[in-house]
């Protein structure tokens, strides 16, 4: 048996204080003479994205092997391993992650260079975009192949078409970083509606009144402090306790509408002429867990694409080992969520410390399949969640999709609540208003889960069904509204960060 | 309806239903014949939805997908310029992708996969598509535009199909989605989408029970793009990593299979190896837990060889060595930016022989999704 040491090496070193990440690695034996790939010997090797954090350690007899690492990004690193047994101590062996568009798309500013433009033929001359990575050497150039390369909303014409005029060939240059960063306001939104009340002078469909409101609030806000990076900026978004935000133990998620509670905290980031470009929803604080990083819950990035000309804002949470979790379930990567989830699920059902890490936790646990959660318990412990945390919108969000989107698992909340239909859904609306009233969801998932439960009841609200809307709740209107900040979400982040630079413009 | 290969009546046994879609021609749209649509400037014409669905079509119909347990058992093709050959010999133009024509094949397909629930639904739009923030991609019907003030009454909304899918009893979905996930903020701010999603949202009794996995073709965000009178780079990418660059492990079966997250990486992978568009496909999975789709039996993984410094690669005769035999070669001077070759999985040792100067590489190990090769000459 030889010991191996697997480290996985991030694409750039860590900024600010963004907490380790982790990924999942599995090894799988390489023998040319097999018909098929070998055998997997090894799977769910948690191992830190960090050569500097102790390795994940595993024993292997001789042989040749393949590993394969799983990224919390979407990417896949694999590499060769060969054990001859006479090593003389441990092997180390290290993954670099490498450049990768999703992860770009996910964690980074979306640098694009004009490569050139070019010519098909007769056709119209095109301007082709080409991603540039981080290294000079590494920029992908446009070839000469790529005269006839296009993306397929610009193909040449058909045979029984009519071929369309020209278009004036555009060459966009790659704007250089302005000197001036953005402000980036701490907004403490306790107090500030979502969108304004929800009963009585309920305006969901004024979302400028509501950008207006904001945009006075963040101008007039502390500003944070933010350390310049050669591409914009980051700021480590210090910890704060925010308005009576304790677990309200013995709470009930069926108290009427008339509790209202916001507890929101955004980072805004200003333009020079004062209007918001763009806002994170911002966690109070963090429970510290292994990495310690509860002073400084997240760090917010901003970086400037000089393609788009614009500042793109990014929010890392600096827990790991949540942000790992979150990331692997942004991507698709429902598996791995559940893989890394496990390790961790005890700290996560601690609510009480750390109830942003518990709605995180909630996500992987309403995507999963019930027989595949090794607590049975699990939709009591979502109904204790939404109950004891009425300002997070996130909370409120799980217990709906539970309720209106895996009606089986109701009756571990309320016996025989999955067969009384008119009061599973009143409680799901009460529940949703709930949610929009709070704010915006944390998590950019608990975005999709807000729009697909309020198009349920939408349906439903069609079809007349029972309790499926009521006065003060007009779904389709509260539909339109997160639909129209959801439009704001340009990036693949677990995070919720909207860019509301083109809402400014667009919203009557 | 035009179905490849037709289900037979009556028969309720598990097993795949394919649906494809390519829509080349866009009546209001540029190229169409249609009245313009207000914004139509913002899209362009389209050449590879037509060939990207008769390739797929051919690649089903010839067997080449392999599932464990399940037979293809129809497949039906909806294109904007197509024919299709029937048994008797006659050739009849395939369904024209209008929004009524799609809807009534997606009912269609929705019953074939509602009879029993092991089947496997296949669903592959190829055309244009547009996003919206999150959960909000249309996919576009030929007729998009036929109403002026309302153009999303010809599009799909894709998230509502899909939330809507789940009350199938199939339990088993693959969504392969071709198109542009930009945003246009123009279009998506003056008219209310995102379109009909068909599949009115009928909630099941748990949403994870159903697996539903998505292959977009592009990233969040980015284009999706094509050659000139051939299928798009996605769609040659999807079919060629059937070849072995999708194979993966399952630690419960033994064997190789793709899964759609192995088909999206090996994809991906070929997407970036041959450089030719800034194009990286992405998986999700909105339900359930990723799925077998296909078994392999014997497979070849691609390589990419290239010299370092790049500008050599042209020069170099490669050879490809296992053994001590040389098992393939290529020649200098075809003017390609690599040598491209397909190996079965194992150790290879690279040469490339420049004028009388010979240059060795490290064995490399060739297994999935892709090798790449670099010489140092």
């Amino acid at each position: 048996m030889a010991v191996v040491h697997l480290f996985v090496e991030p694409r750039q070193p860590p900024v600010g204080r963004v907490g380790v990440q982790l990924a999942l690695a599995s090894i799988s034996v390489l023998d040319s003479r097999e018909a098929q790939l070998g055998r997997r010997v090894k799977e769910g090797l948690v191992v830190p994205m960090s050569t500097q954090a102790a390795p994940a350690r595993v024993d292997l007899p001789p042989g040749t092997y393949v590993v394969s690492v799983d990224l919390p990004s979407g990417e896949q690193l694999t590499r060769p391993l060969l054990v001859t047994g006479l090593e003389p101590g441990p092997i180390k062996l290290v993954l670099s992650a490498r450049e990768s568009p999703v992860a770009r798309e996910s964690a980074r500013p979306r640098a694009v260079r004009v490569g050139r433009i070019v010519l098909d033929g007769a056709d119209a001359p095109r301007r082709v975009r080409v991603r540039t990575t981080d290294s000079a050497d590494s920029v992908a150039q446009a070839s000469p192949e790529d005269a006839t390369k296009r993306p397929v909303s610009t193909l040449s014409v058909g045979r029984r078409m009519a071929r369309p005029p020209p278009r004036e060939a555009a060459l966009i240059e790659s704007a250089p970083v302005p000197d001036e960063r953005p402000r980036m306001m701490d907004v403490q939104a306790s107090g500030l509606y979502y969108l304004g009340r929800m009963s009585g002078t309920f305006h969901v469909s004024n979302v400028r009144s509501w950008l207006t409101h904001l945009t006075q609030r963040a101008n007039s806000g502390r500003r944070m402090p933010g350390a310049r990076t050669e591409s914009g900026q980051y700021v480590d978004v210090a910890a704060l306790e925010g308005p009576d935000m304790g677990p309200r133990q013995g709470g009930d998620f069926r108290e009427g509408a008339q509790r209202e509670y916001v507890a929101q905290r955004y980072a805004c980031s200003l333009f020079p002429d004062g209007r918001i470009s763009g806002l994170a929803v911002v966690p109070w604080h963090w429970a510290a867990r292994r990495d310690g990083h509860g002073h400084s819950p997240v760090s917010i990035f901003e970086d400037w694409d000089g393609m788009k000309r614009r500042w793109n804002l990014r929010l890392a949470i600096n827990d790991g080992s949540t942000s790992s979790v979150l990331s692997y379930l942004t991507q698709g990567d429902l598996g791995n969520a559940q893989l890394l989830l496990k390790d961790s699920l005890a700290f996560l059902m601690s609510k009480a410390e750390n109830p942003y890490a518990a709605a995180a936790g909630g996500y992987v646990l309403i995507h999963s399949k019930d027989d595949d959660i090794d607590h049975g318990d699990w939709p009591w412990w979502l109904r204790n969640l939404a109950s004891w945390f009425p300002w997070l919108p996130d909370a409120q969000i799980l217990l709906a999709t539970l309720l209106l989107q895996r009606r089986r698992l109701a009756d571990r909340i309320e016996p025989g609540l999955s067969e009384r239909y008119e009061r599973r859904i009143s409680y799901a609306r009460l529940l949703l208003e709930r949610a929009m009233r709070a704010g915006i969801p944390i998590y950019s998932v608990g975005f999709r889960l807000l729009i697909e439960n309020l198009e349920i009841l939408s349906e439903m609200q069609r079809s007349r069904r029972p309790n499926a809307a009521e006065e003060g709740f007009p779904v389709r209107d509260a539909l339109k509204v997160v639909r129209d900040l959801g439009s704001c979400i340009t990036s693949v982040q677990p995070m919720t960060v909207l860019d509301l630079g083109e809402l400014w413009i667009s919203v009557p | 309806m035009t179905y490849l290969k037709a289900p037979e009546a009556g028969d309720t046994d598990p097993g795949i239903h394919i649906l494809l879609i390519g829509v080349t021609n866009y009546f209001h749209l540029p190229g169409g014949r249609g009245e313009p649509f207000a914004l139509a400037d913002d899209f362009d014409v389209l050449d590879a939805p037509d060939y990207s669905g008769r390739a797929l079509a051919d690649w089903f119909l010839g067997g080449n997908l392999t599932h464990p347990m399940l037979p293809v058992k129809s497949i039906e093709l909806l294109g904007s310029r197509l024919r299709h050959q029937k048994e008797d010999g006659a050739k009849v133009p395939v369904d024209v992708p209008t929004f009524a024509n799609v809807q009534q094949a997606i009912e269609r397909w929705f019953a074939l996969g509602d009879v029993h629930p092991q089947n496997l639904l296949i669903f592959y739009f190829c055309g244009h598509g547009l996003q919206d923030g999150v959960g909000t991609h249309s996919l576009l019907c030929a007729d998009f535009g036929a109403h002026r003030l309302n153009p999303f009454d010809h599009a799909v909304h894709y998230e509502g199909l899909e939330a809507g899918m789940r009350a199938c009893a199939a339990r088993q979905q693959v969504f392969l989605l071709d198109i542009c996930r930009r945003t246009e903020p123009r279009i998506s701010r003056r008219y209310g989408g995102p379109g009909n999603k068909v599949v009115a949202l009928q909630v099941p009794d748990d949403a994870a029970d159903v697996a539903q996995s998505v292959i977009w073709a592009t990233s969040s965000g980015a284009g999706a793009f094509a050659r000139k009178n051939k299928p798009s780079a996605f769609a040659e990418a999807f079919i060629k990593c059937f070849e072995g660059g999708a194979a993966s492990q399952m630690s419960q079966m033994p064997g190789a299979y793709a899964t759609a997250r192995s088909i999206s990486q090996a994809t991906a992978a070929w997407m970036e190896a041959n450089g030719e568009v800034p194009q990286e496909p992405q998986s999700s999975q909105p339900a359930g837990k990723p799925f077998v789709l296909h078994r392999f039996g014997a497979f070849t993984v691609p390589v990419f060889v290239r010299c370092i410094p790049q500008a050599a690669t042209d020069a170099a005769d490669f050879s490809c060595w296992e053994d001590g035999r040389k098992r393939r070669s290529r020649r200098a001077g075809t003017g390609n930016a690599f040598w491209r070759l397909d190996l079965p999985k194992g150790t290879y040792t690279f040469k490339a022989q420049i004028r009388d100067l010979v240059f060795e590489g490290n064995e490399t190990m060739v297994y999935p999704p892709l090798a790449p090769v670099f010489i140092e000459v």
